[in-house]
């Protein structure tokens, strides 16, 4: 696969912006740089601009303003079919007239590449995607993974500068998407092409992801790798879409050693930065918080739910809600008293 | 009771088609006849009618197809991209436009003949304007169809992923729409090729003597001739009409889609 794939290409987008025709703007202006060979992923409800930034990277919609450039080449007048790219579509877009091999010929067919390596790289891609004994089937004969894989190697198959994926997985069911998670994630690295993936799915995102952008309202919050959007979210937004995370309404008050987080029930070192004493959330993911004999604060469980390799348990102290993760074999039930202690450099200021 | 209700149902469905049917069946009898009277064969049972038919209006026949056929070459090209347009074409407009292109279903074909003869008389004499009507009257059936068709899937994202794979306009449309709807591209025809052999109305007002066509024909053989040469006529259009009815049944039941599976 390397040796046929075409050098891959840094994506600009400079100060894009859209507005549709009825006046709802879909994106502020945009600054992002992709680099060569990069897996993006951008990361948001729905709503909040990012299939709209990729349809106009593909040139399916055009930009209200700004411009965007696919390597060294200005690509904003160009429409889809002169730019390079690749497209996976959430509704997969098999053509339903033609055969899986018909499809996947479809891109290599209006390319100068000769007949016979046109069959091997058919040859090649039927066998990566695991496609070879389905290849005489139409597309309504096919499952919806199967016609997801279908769909990439029919991308593949045009040697794409650049790979733009809109919600690949979205339409499949919860074990099937993990499944071909893992294969996306592994085709990925050995590829090496530059690739820009929208999703809602938090956990798709960072499976995949070299880089995550979370975008909300038509702008970015945050840019960063999985474990810095994770471990080190920058606004309340961030914090609250990616992973479960619990909100505590908190007070910051000076004391002798330095400032104090108060959370009515429990008191810590305040670690954010430095202010004077104020009403503040602040957010702590349900790992954070864990089950112990002595010392931390005291709490009255209102909820146990069983989830297979763990129980979420909703704890309430001094009038807030906590939820914690503890493992499936802890004995813990509705009502018990327990108590409960923070890993205090985990608290997110955000 | 149950089968006393199917019996019943079978009965009535037996009587309208007899009540729908009766007339048709009378006109193809009686054709065979020498002399139509009170009692049907009492002189015999001739071809003469049919010969008759050939000789005074053989050449309104072959008028008439030639007429059709022309229709749906011109509305098939026009319907198709005027359907597949439509479908492209992102505005609130569209739908009023839609509507405006659907009137001459509504406008009785005497209102556009007469408005036809009155704004491009110079095209009268050489049948042309008969060609005009015929397109104007039947390009809804093949416009609405196409359109139709093209809603009931996401064509637009089909359109948009061959776009992505390097497919320019005209390719896409022909590689990718075209197979898609070919179906109701075809029954679209046969509805027009249909309307357009069976058109009297506008027809009465347009034609000249060299632009005598099937149906007009009939009207004269009613009105001026024989009955029996009348319903000869008559049934030699039920079997020009008839095949093309079961062929749009047919195209209906397996259209491009059911056969192939959406997108």
């Amino acid at each position: 696969m390397e040796e046929s794939t075409v050098q891959s290409m840094e994506i600009a987008i400079r100060g894009v912006s859209k507005t549709f025709q009825d006046g709802t703007t879909a994106l502020q202006p945009i600054d992002l740089q992709v680099a060569a060979g990069e897996v993006l992923v951008l990361l948001g409800p729905s709503g909040c601009g990012k299939s709209t930034l990729l349809r106009m990277i593909a040139g399916l919609e055009q930009p209200t303003a700004g411009r965007i450039l696919i390597g060294d080449r200005d690509v904003t007048q160009l429409p889809p079919e002169k730019r390079g790219i690749g497209f996976v579509f959430q509704q997969y877009a098999l053509f339903p007239t033609m055969t899986v091999e018909e499809n996947i010929m479809f891109g290599m067919k209006l390319r100068k590449i000769g007949k016979q390596e046109q069959k091997a790289k058919l040859e090649e891609l039927l066998a990566l995607m695991n496609l070879t004994e389905l290849r005489k089937r139409l597309p309504i004969q096919l499952s919806g993974g199967q016609q997801q894989r279908v769909a990439i190697a029919r991308v593949l198959a045009t040697d794409p500068m650049i790979l733009l994926m809109d919600e690949p997985l979205t339409a499949l069911d919860a074990k099937l998407k993990e499944h071909l998670r893992l294969e996306l994630a592994q085709l990925f690295r050995k590829l090496h092409i530059t690739t820009v993936y929208v999703t809602h799915d938090q956990t798709e995102a960072m499976a995949i992801a070299d880089r995550i952008v979370v975008m909300n309202k038509g702008v970015i919050e945050q840019s960063g790798t999985p474990k810095e959007i994770y471990l080190k979210p920058k606004s309340s937004f961030v914090a609250q879409f990616v992973g479960q995370v619990n909100r505590l309404r908190a007070k910051v008050k000076t004391a002798e050693r330095g400032n104090v987080l108060d959370l009515g029930f429990y008191q810590l070192p305040y670690k954010g930065e430095s202010r004077a004493v104020a009403d503040i959330d602040v957010f702590l993911r349900p790992e954070d918080v864990y089950l112990t004999q002595e010392a931390g604060f005291s709490a009255r469980v209102q909820d146990v739910i069983f989830l297979g390799d763990h129980y979420r348990v909703i704890a309430e102290s001094g009038g807030q809600k906590l939820v914690i993760d503890v493992g499936n074999d802890t004995l813990i039930h509705e009502g018990d008293q327990v108590q409960l202690e923070i890993r205090e450099d985990k608290i997110i200021y955000a | 009771m149950q089968t006393a209700g199917k019996a019943l149902v079978y009965v009535l469905v037996f009587l309208i088609s007899a009540l729908i049917l009766s007339p048709l069946l009378f006109t193809v009898a009686g054709s065979f006849a020498v002399y139509w009277g009170a009692d049907m064969y009492s002189a015999g049972v001739t071809l003469s009618w049919y010969a008759k038919v050939f000789e005074k209006f053989g050449h309104t026949i072959g008028f008439t197809l030639v007429l059709a056929f022309c229709t749906v070459l011109v509305n098939t090209v026009l319907g198709t991209m005027a359907g597949y347009w439509f479908y492209r074409w992102k505005s609130r407009w569209v739908f009023v436009l839609e509507e405006l292109l659907s009137l001459p279903i509504a406008v009785p074909g005497i209102a556009i003949a007469l408005a036809l003869i009155q704004t491009y008389p110079a095209m009268r004499a050489s049948g042309a304007l008969m060609l005009v009507g015929h397109v104007i009257i039947t390009f809804p059936l093949m416009f609405r169809t196409v359109l139709g068709t093209l809603r009931t899937k996401d064509f637009r994202t089909l359109d948009e992923c061959a776009a992505t794979l390097g497919a320019g306009p005209m390719y896409r449309f022909f590689h990718v729409i075209f197979p898609s709807i070919r179906g109701a591209i075809l029954s679209g025809a046969v509805m027009v090729f249909m309307l357009s052999l069976g058109e009297f109305n506008m027809n009465f007002f347009l034609y000249t003597p060299l632009t005598v066509t099937l149906p007009i024909g009939l009207y004269e053989a009613y009105s001026t001739l024989r009955i029996e040469l009348g319903s000869a006529y008559t049934t030699l259009f039920l079997a020009m009409a008839i095949p093309l009815m079961y062929l749009l049944h047919r195209l209906n039941q397996s259209s491009a889609f059911s056969r192939n599976g959406g997108v």
